[in-house]
């Protein structure tokens, strides 16, 4: 008990100490595509706001060496879990700004840092559960039944959305996939039950190997799948609702820039402010559903979220 | 190669590298596109195995076999060839097939040997595997570190296998196909060259073979052959150069013809001519005689033949020479020619003998005829080298009827008549008549020597001797002989045996003989008889043997190159004295023959023998001939002899050729002496020797040795 008390007294002191930064830098664990998007889209935030004086700093994660950064005076912005792995071992006077990263691994190093929550903090992959729901109901309105295949990695934002999904009248049935080779046969079973099956990432269930078996099944049993991401609805899922590296860059800049000198902590973990919706057509045309446009589902959406910020 | 013709050349040309080039071709061809094909059939299969693969994937992750029964059966129905299509599991296990299950142990033999594609008789077994495939649905997933790693170690897990097997009978169809197709392109192309060669050939080789047939029938004799110039280059040469050749060729063809038509018209002419005279010769009168007897027989023409002979024609030509003989022939027959009636034919028998034909002519016409012809003859004088001949002519008339079998039979009694004409005194004419005495005669002298053949039987003929006789009681000697004892001289003399062995003279079958030219025979056979006789005379004792024999020669005989080798022979083989051997020869026949008797007798006198002048004085006796034979003896001829006790020219003429004799060393003897007073007169000359009647008969040499034998007994 000691101990604690002493720890949480010396975070608080170092937390306050550190907060102010002058600039920011940008750690990739590699130059992929996605993560140069979010470099170009983060620099076109901070020059597109008059009162910047952050300064801008991009690195690659070095292979073997430790992680060299401008401690206590930069907010460090890791893309990727590799890349934030190695920001946690950065002082922890230094902020953290997690990006692409799951919840799970988030959860993970953070615990393992020994930080504290003030500065360390991160954008989630998962869409809000509103804006996750709505999404369900203005694609497919009909739709009263949605299964979701889940594994531990999920299993706490399954809940949560089965939760609030119940409120609005929309049953989610989750289905736990502790064996990789009952895929297959949970996912029928779990299709037969439903009208729709809803992806949740997680990276247990829904991975390279296993798209084609899920979209194939589902299109088997002629029943839709709505996804997280651009790629998995291109891929043959009927929508997706999703946040690019665009979106997260313009989020994380507003979030670099309002923690500069606030005296408080970075903020909590929050989901992805900004979002796009996507309706694979030809898919919808196989499966004989007809889907708004995408950009009525998104603005529906927009005011959705408008609506409940007020 | 060499024996075909011009238009299977062209034809083998034409073909034969059309054909190699054409399995060239076909065999490029067939290898490259039957590669392309089996390639094609690996390349197919492998696509099908690929391709079925991923879209067996799904189900062999589901486990849904109906939905590969399904795939794989869509397969199978929509692919040609396509035998199996079988999609196994990681484990083995058949999870769908469709057509002939594939064994076991084949599937396990490539699924361990990782074998792509495994042949076999009937098709091909390819084999694809079965992976998992990856889809990419995260966003940010290069940032995930266990997608990266994923991406990373990337080995596509084989969930499955998936075998198909293709049938490649198809393709061996499609191969025979191919390859029936390709060889009937090809063969319609070899025909189609060998056509165009064929074609070609036909038109290299139609103007060559007209040529051939042009110059073929040139060959055979047709040389008005023209060729139509329609070709060009050198064929065109040769069809110009044909047919100038051709022209050329009957141009010469005609001059040749014309000159052989000349010289057959000549043979011809020479073949019916006698080339001295000009008259018909003896084969185209014969002719004519055939055709006169044959009208004879069948229409009882009348036609006479007059077989004429000069007179003293042997004379003319042994005395002035052949061309002398020859120029009087001609003109004698100029002379007769004039004479004749046109249908009258006159022709030159042979030597001096002529035949004329009198067509529809009478026995009394024909006289007249033969009358003025030996008028004429008569009255010609023939002069040559200032010599004048008197001639006349012998004629035997025959009057041609059916009587005559034969042309030869007519020709054979105007023969005997005209003989008998010339016995009867010369420059007569004689009618054949079968029964006339002197044509029997003449008849019998030919038949006499129808025996006589080149080999002389013994019993044909019979050797006589008759005794030459010393007139004076002193003869003088021979120059450079010794005084021999009295000698006992003979003339061996001839005479035929008939056949019913009665003895003919000479004088009845020597004309015959010599007119045969059987008497260089006769002669051999005489000196080889006498020498027999000679030879036993010798045997019997040969110390007192001192006859000497006188042979005969006859003129003939003395033409004969081979004569004098035959006499050295008889010499040798019967070792008979040459000193006891005189030859006798006429003294015309030695003058006819006189180069020939001069080198007979200095040939034979070399070894001793001796010689006589025989009949001198009865031909155209010249003295100066004596200087010209050195002989021993000079026999008178008898006509001087046998009325020299009447006549005193006969006595004069006598005493001077015994005169001139003598004073040349040369022993005289007179002939037929046939009564005392011949001999008082000739002894009163001095002749040296006498022989005839009177001083001895002949008698046979049989008798001779018989006599001698009986004098000389051993």
């Amino acid at each position: 008990m000691w101990f604690a008390c002493c720890f949480f007294a010396v975070m608080c002191l170092f937390s306050e100490v550190a907060l102010a930064y002058t600039g920011v830098t940008i750690v990739m664990s590699s130059k992929t595509e996605a993560n140069l998007a979010f470099v170009e889209q983060f620099k076109t935030e901070l020059a597109g706001n008059e009162n910047n004086t952050l300064n801008l700093k991009v690195i690659e994660l070095p292979a073997r060496k430790r992680l060299v950064v401008a401690e206590n005076s930069e907010l460090v912005i890791a893309l990727g879990a590799k890349a934030l792995e190695a920001a946690s071992k950065l002082s922890h006077t230094t902020p953290v700004l997690a990006v692409h990263t799951p919840s799970l691994a988030y959860e993970q190093i953070l615990e393992k840092s020994l930080r504290d929550a003030s500065n360390m903090s991160m954008i989630m992959q998962n869409q809000p559960y509103a804006r996750q729901i709505n999404f369900i109901q203005l694609v497919l309105p009909a739709a009263k039944n949605i299964g979701s295949l889940v594994n531990g990695n999920s299993q706490t934002y399954a809940e949560q959305l089965k939760t609030q999904a119940d409120k609005k009248g929309l049953n989610v049935q989750l289905t736990h996939l502790n064996d990789p080779s009952m895929l297959i046969p949970e996912l029928k079973t779990l299709l037969e039950a439903n009208d729709a099956l809803l992806a949740i990432p997680d990276t247990a269930v829904y991975k390279p190997d296993t798209a084609q078996s899920i979209l194939m099944t589902s299109y088997q049993f002629k029943k839709p799948v709505l996804c997280y991401s651009l790629s998995y609805a291109k891929a043959g899922a009927l929508a997706a609702l999703y946040s690019s590296s665009r979106h997260l860059a313009k989020q994380a800049a507003e979030i670099a820039q309002q923690s500069q000198n606030a005296e408080s902590a970075l903020p909590l973990p929050q989901a992805p402010k900004y979002f796009s919706v996507y309706v694979n057509r030809q898919v919808a045309r196989l499966l004989n559903i007809e889907v708004n446009k995408d950009v009525a589902i998104f603005q529906e959406l927009l005011a959705a979220d408008n609506l409940q910020n007020e | 190669m060499n024996n075909i013709g011009i238009k299977a050349r062209v034809i083998f040309l034409g073909t034969v590298p059309a054909l190699l080039f054409a399995i060239i071709l076909i065999g490029y061809i067939i290898s490259n596109i039957f590669g392309i094909l089996n390639q094609s059939l690996v390349d197919r299969g492998k696509i099908i195995a690929t391709q079925l693969a991923p879209a067996a994937e799904y189900g062999v992750i589901s486990g849904n076999r109906q939905m590969l029964q399904k795939l794989v059966q869509q397969a199978l129905d929509h692919e040609q060839d396509l035998k199996t299509v079988m999609v196994v599991d990681n484990q083995g296990l058949v999870l769908a097939y469709s057509g002939q299950a594939i064994p076991e142990t084949l599937i396990s033999k490539i699924m361990q040997e990782n074998l792509p594609e495994y042949k076999q008789a009937r098709g091909i077994i390819f084999s694809a595997p079965i992976h998992r495939s990856l889809v990419e649905i995260d966003d940010f997933s290069s940032q995930e570190e266990n997608t990266q790693q994923l991406k990373k170690d990337f080995s596509p897990e084989k969930i499955g296998q998936i075998y198909v097997e293709l049938s490649n009978q198809g393709l061996q169809s499609y191969k025979l196909v191919f390859v029936v197709k390709i060889a009937s392109i090809a063969l319609l192309g070899l025909l189609l060259s060998g056509w165009l060669a064929w074609r070609i050939g036909r038109n290299i080789t139609q103007p060559i073979q007209e040529i051939a047939r042009a110059v073929n029938k040139v060959r055979e004799g047709v040389l008005s052959q023209t060729l139509v110039e329609n070709s060009s280059g050198e064929l065109k040469t040769l069809q110009k150069g044909f047919n100038s050749m051709s022209a050329s060729l009957k141009h010469a063809y005609d001059v040749m013809q014309d000159k052989i038509n000349d010289a057959t018209s000549m043979l011809r002419h020479q073949a019916q001519h006698d080339d001295l005279t000009g008259l018909i010769n003896r084969r185209e009168f014969e002719v004519r005689l055939e055709r006169c007897l044959k009208t004879a027989k069948e229409n009882n023409a009348k036609h006479v033949f007059c077989f004429l002979d000069l007179d003293q024609f042997k004379l003319v030509n042994d005395t002035s020479g052949h061309i002398a003989g020859d120029e009087l022939l001609k003109q004698v027959s100029v002379l007769l020619a004039i004479r004749m009636r046109e249908r009258d034919t006159l022709a030159r028998l042979g030597g001096d003998e002529f035949g004329l034909l009198l067509e529809n002519c009478t026995q009394k016409e024909a006289d007249q005829i033969c009358s003025a012809i030996q008028r004429i003859i008569r009255d010609f004088r023939y002069s040559h080298d200032d010599k004048i001949f008197n001639i006349g002519v012998s004629i035997g008339m025959v009057v041609i009827d059916d009587h005559f079998d034969s042309v030869s039979e007519v020709v054979h009694a105007a023969d005997m008549a005209c003989m008998a004409a010339k016995k009867a005194g010369r420059n007569q004419t004689v009618l054949f008549n079968a029964g006339d005495v002197e044509v029997v005669e003449q008849k019998n002298a030919v038949e006499a020597i129808a025996d006589i053949t080149d080999e002389i039987d013994d019993d044909q003929f019979m050797l006589y001797c008759q005794a030459i006789v010393p007139l004076t009681p002193n003869l003088p000697h021979l120059p450079n002989m010794p005084a021999i004892p009295q000698q006992h001289h003979y003339e061996i003399l001839l005479r035929k045996v008939d056949l019913d062995g009665k003895i003919i003279l000479p004088t009845t079958f020597i004309p015959s003989a010599e007119r045969y030219h059987l008497m260089p025979n006769i002669d051999r056979w005489v000196i080889k008889n006498a020498f027999i006789a000679y030879r036993k005379l010798l045997d019997i004792d040969y110390e007192h043997c001192n006859y000497i024999f006188s042979i005969n020669l006859s003129g003939t005989s003395l033409g004969d190159q081979s004569l004098l080798p035959f006499i050295r022979e008889q010499f040798a083989k019967y070792a008979i004295p040459p000193a006891s051997i005189c030859f006798e020869i006429t003294e015309t026949a030695a003058i006819v023959n006189l180069k020939n008797t001069i080198l007979l007798f200095n040939s034979l006198r070399e070894i001793g023998c001796k010689f006589a002048l025989d009949d001198f004085g009865s031909g155209m006796s010249s003295f100066m001939y004596l200087k010209n034979f050195d002989v021993d003896y000079l026999k008178i001829d008898g006509a001087f002899v046998k009325e020299i006790h009447q006549n005193r020219i006969d006595h004069a003429m006598v005493r001077s050729i015994h005169n001139v004799a003598e004073s040349m060393n040369i022993k005289t003897v007179a002939e037929f002496v046939e009564s005392d007073a011949i001999l008082k007169q000739l002894e009163i000359i001095g002749v040296h020797y006498g022989q005839g009647l009177h001083l001895g008969l002949p008698i046979t040499v049989k008798e001779l040795i018989q006599q001698y034998a009986e004098l000389h007994p051993r």
